[in-house]
Order: structure tokens, then C-alpha cells, then sequence
């Protein structure tokens, strides 16, 4: 032992720092991961506070206003007609972008939350039981990933969407159910490589039953990769909405989606660019938030996988 | 006559922002031709990237600054990339820790050690391969002729392992690293790989730099041993006298955790080093072992603690003067 | 090899009955084709004419059997609104797509291998950063919205090339842009990752033991290994670029398979609607499996088991 006059830690050398302190400085020093946060943060409170923020009903329409262009036409082009009473224009009907485009986020959001919740719970259950147990379940699973995979995603998509009707809901469902593989594919992978770390096989032989090593033992440990597939899956569940309502199948009108707000300007486009323009921007800026906090997530996580 | 391998303040750094990481400080040591050097410590001090810091194989970020690294009198340090390919494999060959990731899967044995020799003698391919056939034979693989046309995935890890020293011997080099060269491989099989590479050893009348941190693997090999501790050498000399006599507290301490049969008694605890090893991030000052030290007080904190040189390759890393080391070390000796 | 070459036919087999199953009953669930064939305005006793005449009334595996064994003998119908049989609808608009998946394939790969080869080999250096930077603007970008940039910019600002149609050359560009934008960002970081973890692989650093050339190490050793999984994701992403095509077809009114589908859709008709499910899903499962034995042939430890 070091002499008692002399303890230990005035000999100055450093233990290695905590695992909870590198992560936490790994997450405050990871750039994209913070502006993608900072980006859901703002796009969520637009969404929940939508009927505060919206200047105008997202649904009046007025005739006598019709395709304002966006402020910044009065800056660069001297519009007349642009002013800040409609920073972002009005649309071919009349209706106020700005307050569309807050609304929309609502869909978005929804959409994108709720399917990636359903297939996440699906994906998950069946990767880890693929995974856990092997054998003929795992083949099962494997076969019905295969299945999923082959069948061509947006066209079933709007297959469903068309037959089923193009409601909220249908929408919900049809993307729950069609986009889980992902999450089946990464959970079954991460379940087998902890299924046979040391610390379930002592749980295993200790007689703790699967149930209490699925939910004790392996799903804590695969919640970093669930929540990285969760982000991606969202982020395509979005993008799916937008093309379902772009192609007229999805949203129906005159909800505030913004792949319908696209569609609808699309016979204004060569004039009025900016009538796609502002919509698009707000789904890159939504979608690209969503990567950039799954992408900083995983550096964090498991920087030896960054790619 | 200058020693075959010629090792003089050794370093390797990882820069980085929140400070830099030099893993491997200031070593230095020598290899005669015929002679095994064995480094040993724990895992994390630093001997298998002063391995890859002889052969020039560190990453790309690593930086490595050394007084004097020189392999037959040849300075190994300002050469380009392409100079030292022309030595690594012909003058000094490495053996791994890994022979199951070690071997490429997409080509078959005989191609991965034809093509070495092809690399460096210019050799047409059927004087490789009858070169490659005679190696696996030395290296006892039997039904060698056929074994060239198997992929490394076919073989256990015993075989795979000794395709490996034979890819490291096939152009007879003067040098052999082995790092930790039969960690990953079954008891029974270590003992039988050890053995091999002890007599080809002497037959080619190579040196060689053995890394392991098995001390019993020392003790059956080794003509000369390299005590690590957090990136630096603590203690040098013949495998005699460091095991009969260690003078550095941590060599000490570490012969005191090895079971002897006979000296140790039935149900007495055998010997562990209480704390931690330090970080090894930018300057730690004084000895590196003080935090762990029995010894401990505070002349060991402030300045660099010197290699004291007792004879000519025997050294410790110490303040406390040899005999009294001796007298404290008495016990531990094995 | 030929037991695992049987082995993979029989589960490709197996997933595209699945996948015929699933399309049949789930279309004809969903919507009654005797009303769809009737149309808007038909009378009950009209409808319930056309159900017995068509054999709606039968039992939906009857039906279902029917369907295949035509199916296999290439006869998927007659469209309901064109009243043409499906066959020669596809076999006229096939060739659209398959130009503009296949183009947007080789424009994708020629783009994002390399880059993302050297972006693997020069880490965190400026190529790479691009390559990332691009890969994760790449992914945010619908692909119907960029499409309707590229319009907007090379059709109607610039006049460099034509918006919409088949007619010349000159027309595939645009969409076959548009197409590979969507593949780039997955098929680069693929390619980086794989050639990231090749390089960091203990056979690389063998090679490198060894005294080998470093480029023979790179185009000898880790090359071979880094293009495995490359040449996987290959066929899979042309099935997606054939998949996919829906959306570029509507936005660049070309008249290939996607859009075929798309007004199908908007007209309830079913045999139009299953064949191109059926085919675009048995094309993707066809290569999927040619993927696997290429693989295997690139890859000792499947091929030699």
C-alpha cells in the first residue's frame, strides 16, 4: 500500500475517465447530432403549438389573394404584392403557405411517429425472437423479411392506400405493417451477438426464463440500436407520406400534407417555383434532421461503426 | 559487431485534441542475432504497438519518433513506405496474434505464400511454390502439396497459425516479431506452436522478439526479457536474473501473482496489484507505477524516473538504489 | 456450390408464390372486380351478370389457381380499363423502365464506388467529408422534389434538356439523375464502410508484413474483399430503382411500368395492378438470387463450404 502520508490521488496520475463521462462529452462535442436536435426541437413545437404560431387558418381560402409570392420577392424583385402579411405566399387558392406549412408538420410528424412505433414494435419483437431462438423461428423470420423485401415498397404502398382509402390511418397502417424489416434485420443481428455474451449464459444457467432474459437482459442492451433504425425508419415512413400525397394517393386535400402541397403547385411550378420550392425545403430540413441525430446517435454510441 | 536490432528511445503518439495519447514511451532495447527477446506486460502497456512501430505498421494517425531504430545497421527510421516493403517480409517478418482474421479468405494458402516470396526474389511461380511446399513441411504440415490449395477458412487454428510462421520465414528474414503469437489458440496447441518457433529459431539462427504476457511462456523461452509497465520498459535483463532476482517493485509484484508448486501453500492467497493502470494520456511525470507502488513516497512524483543501468543489459526504471530493490525483491523471486 | 445454388432457387421459389398469394388476395378483397369492371352506374343484376360470366362468385383459391396457371403460361389477363392483355401492355412499356433503372444504376455506381472508396482510404480528409456530406443531403432529398428541381433548373431556367417524354436520348438523363440520387448515398456508404473495415482487417496489415506493394495490397487483397458486399447490394438496388421508378416516371410523365401502375391504380384495375406487382417482386427475387451466387463465386467461404 502507498504510504499513509502519501495518499493515492496527490500522486497525479488520471484513472480513466467514466463511460457516462465520455458518452455525455461525446454527445455535447458531436456538431450534427446537435443541430439535428436542435431542428426536431423546433419543427415539434411548431407542430404542437400550430394554432398559435399559424398567422391564418391553414384552410381560408381568398380568392382576391391568390399565389403571393413569399417576402423575399419583394427584396430581390420588387413584388409588389409580396409583404411580411404573408412571409411565405399564399398558394393558387388564396391560402396562406406559412400557416400551411406549420400544420403540415403535424402530418408529418404523426405519421412518421406512429408507423414507426408500429413497425418498430413489430420488427423488434420478431428480430429478437429470430435472434433469441433460432432455429425455425429465425428461419421463419428470415423468410418473412424476405418476403417483405421483395415486394416493391411504394407500390404496395399505394396499392393499399388506393384500395383501402386514402385516410390518415390507412396511411399509418399500411406503413407500420410494410417497413419494419429494417428493425427485424438489426435487432436479430444485435440479439445474436448478445445472446451468446457471458452474461445471458449465466442468466440462462441460473433457470431465468426467456421472457425475463428477453426484457431484462437483452433488450436494454439493443436499445442504442433500436433507437438508431427507429430514427431511419421514421425519417422513410415521412418520405413515403410525402410520395403517397404527391402522387395523389395519399393525404387527401385539403390537408396541409407537404408531398401534397407539392403536387398541388405542381402545374404552378414553371412560373411560381417557390410554390414547390418552400414545401420541399421543409421536408429536406425535417428528414435531414431526423439522419442527423440517428447518424450523431450511433457515432456516439458505437463510433467504431461510423460509415 | 553491432546487434541485430538496435532500439533507442522509442515513442508512439496518437495526437488528439483533448491530449495526446502516447502509449509507448521512450523504449529502448536491443536483439543479437540467435537471441529471444521476450517483452511482457499486461494488456494495454504499450508491446504490441512497439511491435508494430518496429515493422512501420502503425495507423496512419499514430506518430513514431525514435533516437535510433535500426535493423543490421540500417536506420529504419527516415525510410518511404516503399524501402521499407523491401525489408518487412525479407530482413524482418511478423507473426499475429489472430491467425483466423490473419489470412486473407478470398486467396488460398499457397498463393498468400508464394506470393510473398514472388515479392521479393522474382521468382518464376513453380520455384515459389515448391519454396512454399518445403516451408509448410518445416513448419510440420503434413500433406503440404495439397494444403496449398485450401483456403484459409478450411484450417483450424493450430494449422492456420503455422501458416503463418511459415509465410513469415519463407524468405529467411534475420528478425521475427511474434505478437502474442499463441493467445488465441488452445492450450494443447500453444505449447506445440511455442516449440516450433523456439527451433526454427535457432535452426535459422534468427533473432527474435517474442511478446506475450505470459510469464511462464518467458521462462521456457526467452534469452532476454523486457519487463512494460504503462508504456515504458521498468526492467531489462537475461531471463536468470530477472526471475531470480527483480529488482523493479513491479516485477516484483507481478512474480508474487504466479503460482509456484511447492512454494506456495495449499489455501494461501496468491499475490494481486491493488489500483489501476494510469491513462496514458499526455505527460504523467515520475514513475508510472507509484499509484500501485508498496514503495511509494514522494520522490517518485516530480521528475522522469531514469533507466539505472546495474550491468551492461541489465537495467531498472527506479529510484530506490539496486541492492536495496534486491533485499525488497527477495521474496518475489521465482 | 449446385446444393447451395438449388437450396437458395427453392426459398426464391417459395417467396414469390408468397408474394403471388398475398397480391391476389389482398387486391381482390379489397375491391370487387365485377363493380370495377362494371363500372360506375351498373345496375345489381348488371354486376351480378358479370360476377358469374368473369367467375367472381367461385372461391377465392379457385380463382387464385386459375389466375396462377395462367400466370406461368405468361397470359396475366386483359386490363380492365384498356381492355388489352397485360402481357402486351408490359412488354411495351417495360423497356422505359428498365432503361432508366439500369442507367441510374450504372450512373450510381460509377459515381458512389469510387467516392466511397476514397473517402474509405483517406479518412476525415476533405473527399471524405464531402462524400458524408452528400450522403446525408443525398438521403433527405425526395426524390420526386429533386426531380422537380432538376426540371425547374436543366428543363425551364437553362433549356438545356426536355422535361418530360420518351422521344429521344436527351430525355433519359433527367430521370435517370433523379433515379440514381437515390441509390448514391447507400451504395457510397457501403462501399466506404466495407473498404473502412477491409483496410482495418488483420489480413490487410499481413499483406502489409509481408513487404507487398501497397498497391498490390489494395487491388489485390482488400479490393476483392471490399467488392462483396458491393456486388450484393447491386441487384438489390436495382430492384428498389425499378420499384422506385413509379415516382419518377409520374413526375417526368414517362410511360414506363411505374406509371402504368400509377393510372392502374386510379382506375381499380386489378389484373394491370397484380402483374406489376408480381413481376416487379419476381424481378427483384430473380436478382437477389443471381446476387447470391455471385457472391458465392467471389467468396471462397460460401462457395467451398
Amino acid at each position: 500500500m502507498a504510504d499513509p502520508g502519501f495518499p493515492p490521488d496527490t500522486l497525479g496520475l488520471v484513472p480513466m475517465p467514466s463511460r457516462r463521462a465520455v458518452l455525455s462529452r461525446r454527445v455535447f462535442s458531436h456538431v450534427g447530432l446537435l443541430i439535428g436536435a436542435g431542428l426536431i426541437a423546433v419543427i415539434v413545437i411548431m407542430a404542437i403549438f400550430a394554432p398559435v404560431l399559424a398567422p391564418y387558418d391553414p384552410y381560408a381560402q381568398d380568392l382576391s389573394n391568390r399565389r403571393i409570392p413569399p417576402v423575399w420577392h419583394a427584396w430581390i424583385n420588387d413584388h409588389h404584392k409580396a409583404s411580411w402579411a404573408h412571409p411565405f405566399g399564399t398558394d393558387r387558392i388564396g391560402r396562406d403557405y406559412l400557416s400551411r406549412i406549420i400544420y403540415g408538420a403535424r402530418i408529418s410528424l404523426l405519421i412518421g411517429t406512429l408507423a414507426m412505433l408500429i413497425s418498430g414494435t413489430l420488427g423488434t419483437a420478431l428480430g429478437v425472437a429470430a435472434g433469441y431462438f433460432g432455429g425455425r423461428i429465425d428461419m421463419f423470420v428470415n423468410f418473412l423479411v424476405t418476403t417483405r423485401l421483395s415486394l416493391p415498397l411504394i407500390l404496395v404502398c399505394l396499392v393499399i392506400v388506393t384500395l383501402f382509402g386514402g385516410s390518415i390511418t390507412t396511411i399509418i397502417l399500411a406503413l407500420g405493417f410494410l417497413i419494419w424489416d429494417r428493425f427485424a434485420i438489426v435487432m436479430r443481428s444485435v440479439t445474436l451477438q448478445i445472446r451468446n455474451l457471458d452474461y445471458v449464459t449465466v442468466a440462462r444457467a441460473n433457470g431465468c426464463s426467456s421472457a425475463y432474459i428477453i426484457f431484462r437482459e437483452i433488450l436494454p442492451n439493443v436499445a442504442n440500436a433500436l433507437i438508431v433504425v427507429a430514427t431511419i425508419e421514421m425519417a422513410v415512413a415521412i418520405l413515403l407520406e410525402a410520395v403517397l400525397s404527391f402522387l395523389g394517393l395519399g393525404v387527401k386535400p385539403p390537408l396541409p400534407s407537404w408531398g401534397l402541397m407539392i403536387a398541388e403547385a405542381k402545374t404552378d411550378m414553371f412560373f411560381d417555383a417557390w410554390l414547390i420550392g418552400i414545401p420541399g425545403i421543409a421536408l429536406f430540413v425535417l428528414i435531414l434532421a431526423i439522419n442527423l441525430v440517428g447518424d450523431g446517435l450511433r457515432d456516439v454510441t458505437a463510433p467504431e461503426r461510423r460509415a | 559487431m553491432t546487434a541485430l536490432l538496435e532500439v533507442d528511445g522509442l515513442s508512439v503518439t496518437f495526437p488528439a485534441t483533448a491530449g495526446d495519447f502516447r502509449p509507448v514511451r521512450d523504449v529502448s532495447f536491443s536483439v543479437d542475432r540467435g537471441e529471444t527477446l521476450c517483452i511482457v506486460g499486461e494488456s494495454g502497456c504499450g508491446k504490441s504497438l512497439t511491435a508494430l512501430a518496429l515493422m512501420g505498421l502503425l495507423p496512419k494517425w499514430a506518430r513514431r519518433d525514435a533516437r535510433r531504430l535500426e535493423l543490421q545497421g540500417r536506420d529504419l527510421v527516415g525510410l518511404t513506405e516503399r524501402q521499407l516493403a523491401d525489408i518487412r517480409g525479407r530482413r524482418m517478418s511478423m507473426v499475429f496474434q489472430e491467425p483466423m482474421t490473419s489470412l486473407n479468405p478470398a486467396y488460398t494458402v499457397g498463393e498468400q505464400l508464394s506470393e510473398t516470396y514472388r515479392r521479393h526474389y522474382l521468382s518464376r511461380r513453380g520455384v515459389a511454390r515448391d519454396r512454399a511446399i518445403y516451408l509448410l513441411e518445416t513448419v510440420g504440415i503434413t500433406a503440404a502439396a495439397s494444403r496449398l490449395r485450401q483456403y484459409p477458412h478450411q484450417l483450424s487454428g493450430g494449422l492456420r497459425q503455422r501458416v503463418m510462421i511459415a509465410m513469415a520465414l519463407i524468405c529467411e528474414p534475420n528478425l521475427i516479431i511474434a505478437d502474442e503469437p499463441t493467445t488465441a489458440l488452445d492450450v494443447t496447441i500453444q505449447a506445440q506452436i511455442l516449440h516450433l518457433l523456439s527451433a526454427l529459431q535457432k535452426r535459422f539462427g534468427m533473432g527474435m522478439v517474442l511478446i506475450t504476457h505470459d510469464l511462464g511462456i518467458v521462462a521456457r523461452v526467452a534469452t532476454r526479457v523486457a519487463v512494460m509497465y504503462a508504456g515504458q520498459i521498468v526492467e531489462t535483463g537475461t531471463v536468470d536474473e530477472v526471475f531470480a532476482n527483480p529488482l523493479h517493485p513491479y516485477t516484483q509484484a507481478l512474480l508474487r501473482c504466479i503460482p509456484v508448486p511447492g512454494r506456495v501453500k495449499r489455501g494461501e492467497h496468491l499475490g494481486s496489484i491493488p489500483g489501476a493502470v494510469p491513462t496514458l494520456m499526455g505527460d504523467l511525470g515520475g514513475c508510472h507505477f507509484r499509484n500501485r507502488c508498496a514503495y511509494a513516497h514522494a520522490a517518485c512524483a516530480p521528475d522522469p524516473i531514469l533507466m539505472n543501468e546495474v550491468t551492461p543489459g541489465r537495467g531498472y526504471r527506479c529510484v530506490v538504489p539496486a541492492a536495496i530493490c534486491a533485499a525488497r525483491g527477495h521474496g518475489a523471486a521465482a | 456450390m449446385p446444393a447451395y445454388a438449388a437450396k437458395r432457387f427453392a426459398v426464391a421459389l417459395l417467396v414469390l408464390f408468397v408474394v403471388s398469394v398475398l397480391t391476389f388476395t389482398f387486391t381482390n378483397v379489397a375491391v370487387d372486380p365485377a363493380i370495377a369492371i362494371a363500372g360506375e352506374g351498373a345496375t345489381d343484376a348488371q354486376i351480378e351478370r358479370l360476377r358469374r360470366e368473369y367467375g367472381f362468385d367461385r372461391p377465392l383459391y379457385v380463382q387464385y389457381g386459375e389466375w396462377l396457371s395462367g400466370t406461368l403460361a405468361g397470359d396475366f389477363g386483359t386490363s380492365i380499363r384498356q381492355r388489352r392483355p397485360v402481357l402486351t401492355m408490359l412488354a411495351e412499356k417495360f423497356p422505359v423502365t428498365a432503361t432508366v433503372g439500369g442507367l441510374a444504376l450504372i450512373l450510381a455506381f460509377v459515381v458512389a464506388v469510387p467516392l466511397g472508396m476514397v473517402a474509405a482510404l483517406r479518412p476525415n480528409s476533405w473527399i471524405d467529408r464531402f462524400a458524408l456530406g452528400f450522403a446525408v443531403v443525398g438521403m433527405a432529398m425526395p426524390t420526386f422534389w429533386f426531380g422537380l428541381v432538376l426540371i425547374i433548373v436543366f428543363g425551364v431556367t437553362l433549356h438545356w434538356l426536355p422535361v418530360s417524354g420518351t422521344g429521344t436520348a436527351a430525355h433519359f438523363v433527367m430521370p435517370s439523375i433523379a433515379l440514381s440520387y437515390y441509390s448514391i448515398p447507400i451504395i457510397m456508404r457501403l462501399t466506404r464502410a466495407g473498404m473502412i473495415d477491409v483496410m482495418a482487417s488483420d489480413y490487410i496489415r499481413t499483406a502489409r508484413a509481408k513487404g507487398l506493394l501497397p498497391r498490390t495490397v489494395l487491388f489485390k487483397h482488400a479490393l476483392r474483399n471490399a467488392v462483396i458486399p458491393v456486388v450484393a447490394v447491386a441487384a438489390v438496388q436495382f430492384g428498389h430503382l425499378l420499384a422506385g421508378s413509379v415516382v419518377v416516371e409520374s413526375v417526368f410523365a414517362l410511360h414506363g411500368i411505374g406509371y402504368m401502375a400509377w393510372e392502374a391504380l386510379h382506375a381499380a384495375d386489378l389484373p394491370v395492378i397484380q402483374a406489376v406487382v408480381v413481376v416487379l417482386a419476381g424481378f427483384y427475387i430473380l436478382l437477389v438470387f443471381l446476387s447470391d451466387l455471385l457472391n458465392a463465386f467471389l467468396d471462397p467461404r460460401i462457395r467451398i463450404a
